[in-house]
């Protein structure tokens, strides 16, 4: 069913990773995508393999969790390791009238379909060791010093936040609309595509209607609590780096040094 | 035929983490021409029900049959089971959030058309709903966003009377409307029920409602069925039901308190002008006693 989405799942745990501050995780998984691009061979995706699965390892959090983000990923990522396999050039070691695979297109592949399945697992490890709301107060600090030209850091950051609450309302009300219009006859399954974008009316407009209320209630709800945007606004818990934060800054740094290493000595 | 549920389960999200239980082994028959109500506690499995019922959702176990064929076999061809379900008319919480056409006539006029009746009929069809639940004709051309809360409500509920159901089912069709938009829906429902034999399914918070119009109730709890009879069945069990978190119609509560107070009353009635000559009798008998003394 709809409900069953799970968009930046957070799973609640204590682990260090979960006590990290936010901008020392956001921090670290740039590092972590910026070396995964660096590295170019064997020795590096041994390096950054490791150093993923000791995060997950350190985040207690289970294998499936990351199985689950990679899944609908999963038809992209086989798409990329084919294309990958066939078109890169080089010694031919399979081949089947037009198509063939060579040895560096199947090397190619690996590293490919490693790459993106980390990429995918650490952006999990982001989303499910830190609650929405610490995630985007991360962001918003790390956005502060562009105010000066002109970034609305706390509004992008209050924005993100709002659409990140609102998204399982949004889909427990399309839900209802949806069987309430089925009670009353509705076909979202059958006919043309004419048809079938017609059906979508009697969900849409109700959807729509019932969003922009919520939008106005929460608008006047927040005024109404003295909200004011950004300026002058404190916080009822301060992000603030401890010892462990410079731990993983420091790790991070290693991590780049280390994935630059790898492409330069072997 | 009757409605009837064969020991039905439901599962919310199964074979997740956050799956969750919602019905169990429930079986239950309503008779053509009946009036239930079905009240409990916040998050007994009430919505649920009745959302399988109409053949919204499919039970996890069990069976759901109208008039004895399983609307859920996937033997039986696609379209009777459409055409069976369609038999039952459902009227949300909040049944508001699903209108969607520019005017009232033609938000009616939608089920009616899903079901295959052309302009003419649908039209027919939704003047006659808006007549039955007290609707005046004049705002059949207005947008249905423009009415009131409760005019909305009603919209709603023509919407779906208007494709003739066999079972109309209310989901609490009364909650955020002051009391005498409830009232008159309510006594419109009864009278559907009466005149054109409906047969009515009532979801409820509110003893009071359940009590003076339901030929019979079922208490839920916790996804089972708790109890099921004839009001004066049900609220006998007042103790139970108070621990259930539900309560007892005002009148009977009433009445209890007069025979706590030693006064020779019977407190099995749930009915207001039951009551009053219940009372009334007592009184009377009390007065002549005491000019005989
Ligand atoms: N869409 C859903 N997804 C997951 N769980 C649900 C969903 N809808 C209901 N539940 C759960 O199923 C149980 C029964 O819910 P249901 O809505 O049937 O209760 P109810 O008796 O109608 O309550 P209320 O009186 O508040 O309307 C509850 O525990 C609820 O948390
Ligand atoms: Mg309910």
């Amino acid at each position: 069913m709809l409900r069953d989405v799970t968009i930046g799942q957070y799973l609640p745990g204590n682990s260090l990773l979960h006590r990290l501050d936010p901008r020392s995780k956001i921090n670290g998984v740039l590092f972590f995508m910026i070396s995964l691009f660096v590295i170019n061979n064997m020795v590096g995706y041994w390096l950054m393999v490791i150093s993923a699965v000791g995060m997950i390892l350190l985040s207690r959090i289970p294998l499936k969790y990351f199985l689950k983000g990679i899944k609908p990923l999963l038809l992209i990522i086989i798409l990329t390791v084919i294309l990958q396999a066939l078109m890169t050039p080089g010694e031919i070691i399979w081949q089947w009238k037009f198509l063939h695979v060579t040895k560096e297109g199947l090397i190619q592949a690996l590293f490919m379909g490693t790459r993106l399945v980390l990429l995918v697992s650490i952006t999990s490890l982001l989303t499910l060791t830190t609650t929405p709301i610490v995630l985007t107060e991360g962001i918003e600090k790390m956005l502060n010093p562009f105010k000066v030209i002109g970034v609305p850091a706390h509004e992008l950051a209050m924005m993100m936040t709002i659409a990140l609450r609102f998204i399982p309302t949004l889909i427990e009300e399309t839900d209802k609309i949806m069987k309430a219009q089925a009670a009353r006859g509705a076909d979202f399954e059958s006919g043309n595509l004419i048809k079938r974008v017609n059906a979508l009316i009697p969900i849409l407009v109700p959807l729509f209607l019932s969003a922009l209320k919520r939008a106005e209630d929460l608008a006047t709800a927040m005024e109404a609590r003295g909200y004011h945007g950004g300026e002058g606004r404190t916080r009822l818990k301060e992000l603030h780096f401890a010892g462990k934060d410079y731990g993983a800054f420091g790790m991070a740094v290693i991590l780049l040094l280390a994935a630059i290493a790898t492409r330069v000595l072997f | 035929m009757p409605l009837e549920v064969k020991n039905v389960e439901y599962t919310y999200s199964p074979n997740t983490p956050n799956a969750s239980v919602a019905l169990k082994g429930v079986d239950l028959t309503i008779d053509e021409g009946e009036f239930v109500g079905i009240i409990g506690h916040t998050g007994s499995g009430k919505s649920t029900l009745v959302q399988l019922l109409c053949g919204l959702m499919e039970p996890s176990e069990g069976q759901i049959l109208i008039d004895g064929v399983d609307i859920n076999n996937k033997e039986t061809p696609k379209d009777i089971r459409k055409k069976l379900r369609l038999q039952v008319g459902m009227v949300f919480q909040y049944p508001e959030h699903q209108l969607f056409e520019e005017t009232v006539l033609k938000d009616i006029c939608f089920g009616p058309k899903n079901l295959g009746f052309n302009e003419e009929e649908a039209k027919k069809l939704a003047k006659d709903a808006m007549k039955k639940v007290g609707l005046p004709l004049k705002y059949a051309e207005e947008s249905p966003f423009d009415l009131s809360g409760g005019q909305k409500r009603r919209v709603a509920i023509a919407g779906v009377l208007a494709m003739k159901p066999k079972y109309l089912i209310l989901d609490e069709p009364t909650a955020g409307l002051d009391p005498q938009g409830r009232e008159e829906i309510l006594a419109q429902v009864q009278q559907m029920q009466k005149e054109l034999g409906i047969t009515i399914i009532l979801v409820s918070h509110s003893m009071d409602d359940v009590a003076r119009f339901a030929d019979r109730i079922i208490v839920m709890n916790k996804g089972e069925k708790y109890l099921e009879g004839t009001p004066r069945e049900i609220f006998a069990h007042d103790e139970e039901l108070i621990s259930l978190g539900l309560g007892i119609p005002q009148v009977t509560q009433i009445l209890k308190r007069l025979q706590k107070e030693g006064w020779a009353v019977r407190t099995d009635i749930v009915e207001l002008d039951a009551a009053k000559e219940e009372i009334l009798k007592a009184w009377r008998a009390r007065k002549g006693g005491n000019n005989h003394a």
